[in-house]
């Protein structure tokens, strides 16, 4: 089949939507697809070969983060000349609500359409509005696909239907079979992925609950990018040496930080609609805690495949992770449970579930 | 002179009211279109699942009860056109009670992994097409209860809008997508 990927955000920022295109369109050409991903991106950019770049990035704020999006008359124009080249058989846009190439798809596109909404807000006023004056595009969709329980609501409240629910998906053996670092290691590690400087990650909030949990053999892991200065000023002189920023590391480093971690520590105060590394982090082996989100309370069914604790409360944190830290035949019951469920997210079944979808649009 | 500029500009505005009912009209006729053709696609995909479950029951692998349960269910379903939903429902039920205690799959599995490869495969895609075609349902009605639809009876004479709606929760032993 001939499969057109349209992605909405720069492909050299890292960000959820980016990863599960990138890793889609791999696994899709393994199954013996013709795929092209169209993207923002400068011509001169290292890409792999399957991305078309549809020229440079604008920030823009939307959703309440700052997107590299796409638009205006080039941006059209780049968009329909790799539709009539492509000669797709179904083209299938991500986060089709973005003021981005896939709205500008969704508008040009004379094949089947399949979407996928990331975005998960279900009283967010903005979306309402957006989904009336955006309704005549998207009712162009032939089938829409949801990453998550929580995102089929969003959608459900705001255009109504049944769109489906299928996952994000990842490699779960390069998590699965990744290598613990015995340097990073301590008596017992934390570690906490996502920017620094991002308050909506919540690093702040890990940083205040881990200094007053005064355990000297406790480490540290933070992966993410950002002032790693501005970060280690925040903690008391006596713990600084037991905090080990990484730094914005690659996919390798990650799965082996996070294969080296006791407990996997989720403080995000919101923003979340699916959270793919919690189930890296499953996947890796470690007991995952994270803030009670209703996005991360599904992934973690509740509390049978983690910990939650009550967002944004550090005493809360710091108390249900001392507990954690403490008991450990509850660690090995909850990543015991969770390694069970990753396999639900693995590229060979969401693939599988997105060609049906695909089948299914193309048989119209 | 003023005189000209008032009927120029209502004969431009009555002219832009015009041409946004009949895109209104066009966008309702593509969407019916759309619906009528989504409905096909579920009933195509149905027929498949019976059909698979037919030759499921008659390969010789499961047992006689077993057998019978399937190729009745499967049967019936094909049988009936005005009220399929309920006869899909049980043909669901049906696959449940043979494939949901691992047994039956497994069998199946070790049998002719196949043939339950391809009864797996339609299961979900049914699943699918409906939700497809219930998408389309929505944004339709969604679009007839506007009041340019209603007031200049935009829908013509576009029959009822109706989901269709039955059980189709595969078992659970069938592999992705729930």
């Amino acid at each position: 089949m001939k499969v057109g990927l349209v992605c909405p955000y720069s492909l050299d920022v890292p960000g959820g939507v980016q990863n599960h295109i990138k890793d889609l369109a791999e696994e899709l050409i393994t199954r013996g697809h013709q795929v092209s991903v169209l993207a923002p991106a400068e011509d001169t950019d290292e890409l792999p070969d399957f991305v078309v770049a549809a020229g440079r990035a604008v920030p823009v704020p939307y959703n309440g983060a700052v997107g590299r999006v796409m638009f205006g008359p080039i941006a059209s124009s780049r968009v329909r000349r790799w539709l009539a080249e492509g000669h797709f058989d179904v083209v299938h846009i991500h986060e089709p609500g973005a003021p981005s190439l896939g709205l500008l798809a969704l508008g040009a596109a004379d094949v089947p359409v399949v979407a996928t909404f990331h975005i998960a807000n279900p009283r967010s006023r903005v979306m309402s509005a957006a989904a009336g004056l955006l309704r005549p595009r998207l009712e162009r969709i032939a089938a829409r696909i949801a990453v998550s329980e929580y995102a089929r609501e969003t959608l459900v409240q705001h255009i109504g239907g049944e769109p489906v629910v299928i996952p994000n998906g990842l490699y779960v053996d390069r998590f699965r079979l990744a290598e613990p670092r015995p340097e990073w290691q301590g008596e017992q590690t934390i570690a906490f992925v996502g920017r620094l400087d991002d308050p909506r990650k919540g690093l702040a909030l890990l940083l205040d609950a881990f200094a007053s949990i005064e355990r000297p053999g406790l480490r540290l892991l933070v992966v993410g990018g950002g002032d790693i200065e501005q970060a280690r000023e925040r903690l008391p002189e006596q713990v600084r040496a037991q905090v080990c920023f990484l730094g914005p590391v690659n996919d390798v480093e990650k799965a082996r930080a996070l294969a080296s971690a006791d407990v996997y520590v989720a403080p995000n105060t919101g923003g979340e609609s699916f959270g793919i590394v919690l189930v890296e982090a499953m996947a890796a082996g470690a007991a995952v805690l994270a803030s009670d989100l209703p996005a991360f309370r599904r992934v973690l069914d509740d509390a049978r495949l983690g910990a939650t604790f009550r967002s944004k409360d550090v005493e809360d944190l710091a108390a249900v992770l001392t507990r954690l830290l403490d008991d450990e035949p509850l660690r090995h019951q909850l990543s015991a449970a969770a390694s069970v469920e990753v396999n639900r997210y693995d590229w060979s079944q969401v693939a599988t579930e997105i060609e049906r979808v695909y089948e299914t649009v193309v048989d119209l | 002179m003023i005189w000209l500029a008032s009927a120029l500009a209502v004969v431009l505005l009555a002219t832009a009211f015009g041409s946004w009912l009949s895109w209104t009209a066009t966008r309702l006729d593509n969407l019916h279109h759309r619906v009528e053709l989504a409905r096909e696609s579920v009933r195509r995909r149905l027929l498949e699942r019976s059909g698979w479950t037919l030759e499921i029951a008659a390969a010789g692998v499961l047992d006689d009860a077993e057998a019978v349960v399937l190729a009745d269910a499967a049967a019936r379903a094909r049988a009936v056109d005005d009220g399929f939903e309920a006869a899909e429902s049980d043909l669901s039920s049906a696959l449940r009670a043979v494939f949901d205690d691992a047994g039956g799959t497994g069998r199946l599995r070790e049998m002719d992994a196949d043939l339950l490869d391809k009864l797996e495969a339609s299961s979900h895609r049914v699943e699918l097409a409906r939700r497809f075609h219930n998408d389309l349902v929505a944004s339709a009605r969604h679009l007839r209860g506007r009041l340019r639809v209603r007031w200049f009876h935009l829908t013509g004479h576009a029959g009822p809008l109706d989901t269709i709606d039955f059980d189709d929760v595969a078992p659970d032993t069938f592999g992705p997508g729930r």
